[in-house]
């Protein structure tokens, strides 16, 4: 029989509820999980589903009942069911409509759903899990002890001016805290200074999706990509970024994959993709150069002058007269207003630990994985990388004139994700 | 290409050979290549005429000798490739007696159908092209002299691969092809409509000592149906098979009823091969590991199950039907040794009705019983079991019900028992 306390009640925040219901889905792998909406599914139903025996006596079954509507009734039968659910059943409730918070005013739940909440604390080996109801600016204090009890549950301590800048760039979202503080913890120092978050918490943009779902898909968890992937949705983050930065994510993989099938070392892979992209390319690309020797040569041609003088000067051959003069350029918007001489944007690399993210998710979770050595798995492999980036490329076509976008960005994820080299 | 054929001939051929292109995964397909999914291959020399199609589920090959005398003649050998559900309904608006010629008008330069418009797949043109190469032109005359002229779109046929039936796959049996549909028709309506994994919609082929079991399960109730002896021969392979029996139940509607079907399983490619003269059809099985999640069947036929009763169908589904009007999913049935008789109570868990009691006569009860089972899976029992007397059986634990009919063998539907608090005191 399952170890696992019963029954649950789960309230609060939604992604980190959705977060505690997929770390138990796994740890629960093996016992039969049925789900059941308590406003759709008719109670007669549902309380059937708890009491139904099953085929096999050793199966352990754990019932989760979530969308709880508002109704008396309703909450008078989860309490019954509560009680009188089967020994070998585990029962789950996920207030997931948010309905059990507590009132910002009073401090404390309203009394409807207080009292049901102090009615489940009565039952035999129940256990109530809440994280807590949405943070606002209003709730320093609540947002403070919040942060502070996830870092000193990992160890490490935080001063009230530290939490403030880690606010002030996050914002108030409980789950992309949380998140953003998982991420800290691993290279933060015990003591967590402004510097250290200033250079490593992510505001919530663009480049935050790129990097806490590139971050969840590396780690080779299809359910928490998924999980952090609606979260982004149902902030407001447009589908189509999204596919973008899972596109770009296959590039880079395939990029990787191609280089070391190509026969460089794992390290020498991380510093070719670092220099992916990089202008002036024959300065990146000359093997005889160091990669510090690169960065300094480089340097010396940044500007639009430079990037002119280059051209005429070391690539020798093309004239002066190519170029149009124009005026004195300093901004970037005024080089976009202009449209005179500006480099197109190519594609790099932002930060060395996104390249040691992608390397170490061909490295580990494909190459290793599949114990790939000979020169056919390796093609294999590569076919693979190209495979996932087109079907990729193919999923965003359908993200932009499709009807159900979200489904094709699951499938996306769920490609990138599929490393079993039987399935290509 | 350049043919004549007979429209009944036709029409088998298409109904046959075009069931994948015209199958709802085909249709519903949006993505790029939907054009060819949806589409028929028909391919005619001297010898041979085929239609085939295929979906990722779904490969279906029919092929018949051309003969004058069937109904065929091949002008100029070639092949086609045209959207199947326009051609079956072209074909099918022409009537028996008619005799449909089919050509190729071919284009000098093949027609390139981009299907992504508007995005540049400059680097990937072909993964995203489809080539037109000409019209097929139907012309159709009948006896009468009412004749029709159409033509449809022809894609590249070697856009499409040809569909592989290895001759090197093991038999698993023999089956005689009336029992399929008879099998499902006793099994479908124990398995869920969807299912991820493909493991509770789908129908499990075992075999139990020597005979061979079609079983379904939605984990609360499954119903088992034993394919009379004299239809199963050659019994070759135990190796359980799993199909969708959404598939299984297509299949079931184009195979010839008069002929003897052949099962095969290629475990390496998990696929089931099913042939019948002129037919093969490949269908997509699954991962060992899914295949075991299935209940094995040997569990349910060796349990022990002893006789409690036997109620008159009609009594029993009128109880069951009066039941359902105050909670469909769970009911109190008691059996009175005493009386003879079995009352089924309902409460409803919304306290929407009030409680409701039927009760029926139940002859020489072998003891007193109180049990909570599926009203509607009762019901979905009786449905299948079509005998005037329903025998009901239950283990010593109590923890299923068995339904058998006369025979007892062929047929059998069991439900597993509901442990519903609210009921206990009833039993008390």
């Amino acid at each position: 029989m399952l170890s696992m306390p019963s029954p649950i009640l789960i309230f609060g925040d939604k992604y980190l509820s959705k977060n505690d219901i997929i770390a138990a889905k796994k740890k629960y792998a093996k016992a039969r999980w049925t789900t059941k909406s308590a406003a759709n599914d008719s109670l007669n139903s549902i309380r059937m589903e708890t009491g139904v025996s099953s085929w096999d006596d050793n199966e352990d079954k754990i019932i989760l009942i979530e969308d709880i509507p508002n109704r008396k009734e309703v909450r008078e039968f989860i309490l019954d069911l509560s009680v009188s659910c089967p020994s070998g059943t585990k029962l789950i409730i996920w207030d997931s409509n948010g309905h059990i918070k507590i009132n910002p005013k009073t401090k404390t739940f309203d009394k409807t759903w207080g009292d049901f909440v102090s009615a489940f604390k009565k039952i035999t080996g129940n256990k109530v899990i809440n994280h807590g109801s949405e943070l606002t600016e209003k709730d320093n204090e609540d947002s403070t002890a919040f942060i502070k009890k996830l870092f000193e549950k990992k160890g490490y301590t935080i001063g009230n001016n530290e939490i403030r800048v880690l606010i002030d760039i996050i914002g108030h979202d409980r789950g992309m805290l949380s998140s953003d503080i998982d991420k800290m913890c691993l290279t933060a120092p015990s003591n967590i200074t402004i510097d250290f978050i200033i250079d490593n918490a992510f505001p919530s943009s663009n480049e935050a999706v790129q990097y806490k779902l590139a971050n969840i898909m590396d780690n080779g968890s299809y359910e928490d990509a998924l999980n952090m992937m609606d979260r982004f949705i149902e902030i407001g983050t447009n589908p189509n970024v999204i596919a973008e930065i899972c596109i770009r994510k296959a590039r880079w993989q395939m990029v990787a994959t191609y280089l070391w099938v190509r026969g460089l070392s794992w390290n020498e892979v991380v510093d070719k993709i670092m220099e992916m992209g990089k202008f002036p390319s024959s300065i990146w690309h000359n093997s005889n150069f160091t990669f510090s020797d690169k960065k300094a040569a480089a340097l010396q041609f940044q500007s639009p002058e430079q990037i002119l003088f280059y051209m005429t000067r070391h690539l020798k051959g093309l004239p002066d007269y190519y170029f149009k003069p124009s005026h004195d350029i300093k901004t970037k918007k005024a080089l976009k207003e202009s449209g005179t001489i500006t480099r197109k944007g190519a594609e790099i690399m932002p930060l060395p630990f996104m390249a040691e993210q992608v390397v170490s998710f061909v490295r580990d979770k494909v190459v290793r994985a599949n114990n790939i050595s000979t020169a056919e798995e390796k093609e294999r492999l590569l076919d693979r990388a190209i495979k996932v980036y087109l079907i990729a490329q193919d999923k965003l076509a359908e993200i932009r004139y499709g009807e159900n976008p979200v489904q094709d960005l699951q499938e996306i994820v769920r490609v990138i994700m599929n490393v079993n080299l039987e399935c290509f | 290409m350049k043919m004549g054929i007979r429209q009944s001939v036709l029409m088998d051929a298409l109904t046959k050979g075009s069931v994948a292109a015209i199958s709802k995964d085909a249709q519903i397909d949006t993505s790029n290549l939907a054009l060819l999914i949806q589409s028929t291959k028909i391919i005619a020399d001297e010898k041979t005429f085929t239609v085939e199609s295929n979906t990722d589920r779904m490969s279906v090959k029919y092929s018949i000798p051309v003969t004058e005398e069937g109904g065929v003649i091949v002008k100029e050998a070639g092949s086609l490739l045209v959207p199947a559900s326009e051609l079956i309904k072209w074909v099918k608006a022409q009537g028996s007696d008619s005799t449909i010629n089919i050509s190729l008008n071919k284009l000098a330069t093949p027609e390139i159908i981009n299907t992504l418009d508007d995005i540049d797949v400059s680097d990937s043109a072909d993964k995203f092209m489809i080539k037109k190469i000409g019209s097929a032109i139907l012309i159709s005359k009948d006896d009468k002299k009412v004749s029709s002229k159409w033509k449809l779109d022809c894609y590249d046929p070697d856009q499409v691969k040809p569909v592989v039936f290895s001759s090197k796959t093991p038999k698993s049996f023999n089956m005689g092809g009336e029992y399929l549909e008879i099998a499902l028709a006793n099994v479908l309506v124990a398995t869920l409509d969807k299912d991820y994994e493909h493991v509770l919609d789908s129908i499990s082929i075992q075999t139990h000592e020597k005979s061979l079991y079609f079983a379904a399960t939605d984990t609360k109730r499954c119903a088992l149906y034993r394919i009379p002896p004299e239809g199963v021969s050659d019994i070759e392979s135990e190796t359980p098979m799993l199909i969708q029996a959404a598939l299984l139940d297509i299949i079931s509607k184009i195979i010839d009823k008069e002929i003897p079907l052949t099962f095969a399983y290629d475990e390496e490619t998990r696929k089931v091969f099913i042939t019948q003269k002129n037919l093969k059809i490949r269908l997509a099985s699954t991962d060992k590991n899914v295949i075991d999640k299935f209940p094995n069947i040997k569990m349910l036929l060796e349990k022990e199950y002893k006789s409690l009763t036997s109620i008159s169908r009609g009594s029993l589904m009128k109880v069951l039907i009066t039941a359902s009007l105050v909670n469909s999913d769970s009911a109190l049935f008691s059996f009175s040794k005493e009386k003879e008789t079995l009352t089924v109570k309902t409460i409803s868990e919304d306290n929407k009705y009030d409680p409701n009691i039927s009760n029926c006569i139940a002859p020489k009860v072998a003891k007193d019983v109180n049990a909570v089972w599926g009203v509607t899976w009762l019901m979905d029992g009786l449905k299948i079991i079509k005998d005037d007397e329903i025998n009901i059986c239950i283990p010593d634990n109590f923890k299923s019900v068995k339904f058998i009919g006369n025979d007892g063998k062929s047929l059998m539907y069991f439900s597993m028992s509901i442990d519903n608090p609210k009921y206990a005191l009833e039993k008390e």
